[in-house]
């Protein structure tokens, strides 16, 4: 795909395959106080043209992170360098980075027109484009974006969607190296934040541009990113593609994280899962005997008549979008577990039923 | 009178009160309360006034003594309003962006030239900036008089000024969107161009109003001036000395006059200063 940027220039690494080289390489930051959550030791390499997601709770240091990339934040050890050009000693502004931020941050005193072309009118004379030249790519970006024919209108004249777009063609009209989004969609109602990701996506294809975005919403963060990073307190626990990190968490925190599962406290022993005394099957390899936690996800367990499997009770039937799910207590144990429940029919809650564990994802305590 | 008619004409549905009732006590109150304390003594004003009749009026406008007062009044207020203006805005800057020790105290003190008696600034700053004070002395010897001269005059309405433009401007300051900043930064503008384009503008409606009330509040400041100013006439003295002396002398008329022509300039300076903000707030589609 060769989309040219409105600038006639190829916007980031347009045209040039996926993978070509290391966009972004983070090595060993550590940063222990400031404004921000602090960081542990990060080391990231984002691949030029590729769209990361940083996944993590808040607090994990995901913004922080994305702050120190952009520059907007001071770090005690480690590196970040661009295209294999350390950033060390560069100004915010000289790093060439397309920032957007969670509650948009537009000048609200200028037009939409204005807001865009700002990046290259504050340019100095050497390097700044003609002013025709200025609104023509501008204009182009806002038609980029969808919003052509509003660039006269202020910020305050637009919704939180058409806000987030016009501070993306703000980002994108400084041509920038790395394009850098904080909860882009976080201020914004779901229906909204379903087409702008769906939207982002497709931004990205045409640009190619080399893309980290923060969010704490997996849903989001797996069905946009090509590889997803999460976070916990500071340190990063398992960088891959979006299917390996939901068919393999690496640690117990990210099966905590994702697949919205029910954290269950169990005991291995001889290599079986016990869970309030029953058998539930055979324990992963690699988990020693003691105490261990199993993460359920709905679709770990079936619900099957009563006499089989692990004797459980429906406590509720809950309907949602995603399908109807049970949520079922089992003897021994406090947490009510959510349980995928393809045929509702018939069954109340009250019911007494059999939980059959179809996928046992057990990670040892501690 | 529309409104009136078609009160008359559907008379259950009056005027939609809305969720939060409250308008009419509150617009009454407010009329009522504005009439009493403002327009009621204006208007009495205004007719004292008119005893001068229109030759009177005449006079007043074209005695040159008071031709001079109203130059130095209005050109030493407008003056201080701009100085205060420059160092209002950069003291609530400081006060709300950085933290240093002693920030709170300096943030005190920034309301002392409010409570202090006007005499009391007057005779402090009379005595520091007279020709043998301790600030007056070595400026007199640099050749600079400042008591006893309109820039004494400016001296000590800059110092009566002040609290307001700070005042007036710290609350926008607090609530400014660093990110904002941030995302200026990010697209390559400098630090200097940051605040001009950005910061600059998005104080302006707070800048404008802290100058309207410094320069009303300067063009009306009698105490703390007379003691520095000299009161030489065509020289040093104000439009406020004026108005006591002609009382002084009973010519109440006289008084009255040169009252009504300085309030007209005065409300026609601060109307222009309204409608410069009204103006900026239509244009940027807030408010």
């Amino acid at each position: 795909m060769t989309w040219r940027a409105p600038g006639g220039i190829e916007a980031g690494a347009a045209g040039q395959p996926r993978g070509g080289g290391v966009g972004i390489a983070v090595r060993g930051l550590v940063k222990s106080y400031g404004a921000g959550a602090a960081l542990k030791g990060v080391s990231l390499d984002v691949e030029r043209g590729e769209l990361l997601a940083l996944l993590g709770p808040s607090g994990s240091g995901k913004t922080t992170l994305l702050r120190v990339i952009a520059g907007l934040e001071a770090f005690d050890e480690g590196s970040v360098a661009f295209d294999g050009a350390s950033t060390a000693g560069l100004s915010v502004g000289e790093r060439g980075v397309g920032f957007v931020f969670q509650h948009y941050a537009l000048f609200r005193h200028m037009t939409v027109l204005d807001n865009v072309a700002y990046g290259l009118r504050v340019r100095p004379r050497r390097t700044r484009p003609a002013a025709a030249e200025i609104r023509r790519r501008s204009l182009a970006l806002l038609d980029l974006v969808q919003l052509g024919g509003l660039e006269r209108r202020y910020p305050a004249q637009l919704s939180g969607g058409q806000r987030q777009r016009v501070a993306l063609a703000r980002a994108l009209a400084i041509e920038p190296r790395v394009l850098l989004l904080d909860e882009p969609f976080g201020a914004l109602d779901a229906r909204v934040r379903k087409d702008l990701r769906r939207w982002l996506r497709e931004i990205h294809e045409r640009t190619g541009q080399t893309t980290v975005f923060v969010t704490h919403d997996q849903d989001e963060a797996m069905e946009l990113a090509d590889r997803v990073a999460i976070l916990d307190a500071g340190r990063i626990e398992q960088v891959g593609r979006p299917a390996d990190i939901y068919a393999a968490p690496r640690t117990a925190f990210v099966a905590s994280f994702v697949g919205d599962p029910t954290a269950l406290g169990v005991t291995v022993a001889a290599g079986r899962v016990r869970l309030g005394g029953f058998d539930v099957g055979a324990a992963p390899a690699g988990v020693p005997d003691g105490p261990a936690r199993q993460f359920l996800r709905p679709g770990d367990a079936a619900l099957v008549p009563a006499g089989g499997g692990v004797p459980a009770r429906v406590e509720a039937l809950l309907w949602a979008s995603r399908g109807v799910r049970a949520e079922v207590s089992v003897a021994g144990s406090a947490r009510r577990i959510e349980v995928d429940c393809p045929d509702p029919a018939g069954l109340r809650a009250g019911d007494a039923v059999g939980l059959r564990f179809d996928h046992l994802r057990v990670y040892p305590l501690g | 009178m529309s409104i009136l008619t078609a009160q008359a004409a559907v008379p259950r549905r009056r005027r939609r009160a809305g969720a939060l009732p409250g308008f009419g006590p509150a617009m009454g109150f407010t009329l009522f309360y504005l009439g009493l304390i403002v327009l009621f003594p204006l208007a009495v004003l205004a007719w004292r006034a008119t005893g001068t009749g229109a030759a009177g009026a005449a006079r007043i406008v074209t005695d040159p003594r008071i031709l001079a007062a109203f130059r130095v009044s209005f050109g030493t207020a407008f003056a201080a309003a701009c100085i205060d203006t420059v160092f209002g805005v950069l003291l609530a800057w400081v006060l709300t962006r950085y933290r240093f020790p002693g920030r709170r105290l300096l943030d005190a003190l920034v309301d002392l030239p409010f409570a202090l008696p006007t005499a009391v600034a007057g005779i402090a700053l009379a005595s520091l900036y007279g020709p043998n004070g301790w600030l007056g002395a070595p400026l007199l010897r640099l050749g600079v008089r400042v008591a006893y001269t309109p820039l004494g005059i400016l001296v000590a309405l800059i110092f009566v000024g002040l609290p307001f433009v700070v005042r007036s401007v710290q609350p926008l300051v607090v609530d400014l969107d660093r990110e904002v900043e941030e995302a200026s930064a990010t697209l390559g503008a400098s630090r200097a161009r940051t605040l001009r384009a950005v910061v600059l503008p998005t104080l302006a409606p707070a800048v404008l109003t802290g100058f309207a009330l410094t320069f009303a509040r300067a063009v009306g400041e009698y105490g703390s001036v007379i003691f520095i100013a000299g009161n030489a006439p065509y020289v040093s003295e104000i439009l406020p000395l004026v108005i006591v002396q002609r009382l002084e002398e009973y010519d109440y008329a006289g008084a009255t006059g040169v009252a009504v022509a300085m309030l007209l300039v005065s409300f026609a300076v601060l109307l222009a200063i309204n409608l410069v903000q009204a103006f900026g707030r239509r244009r940027h589609g807030h408010g």
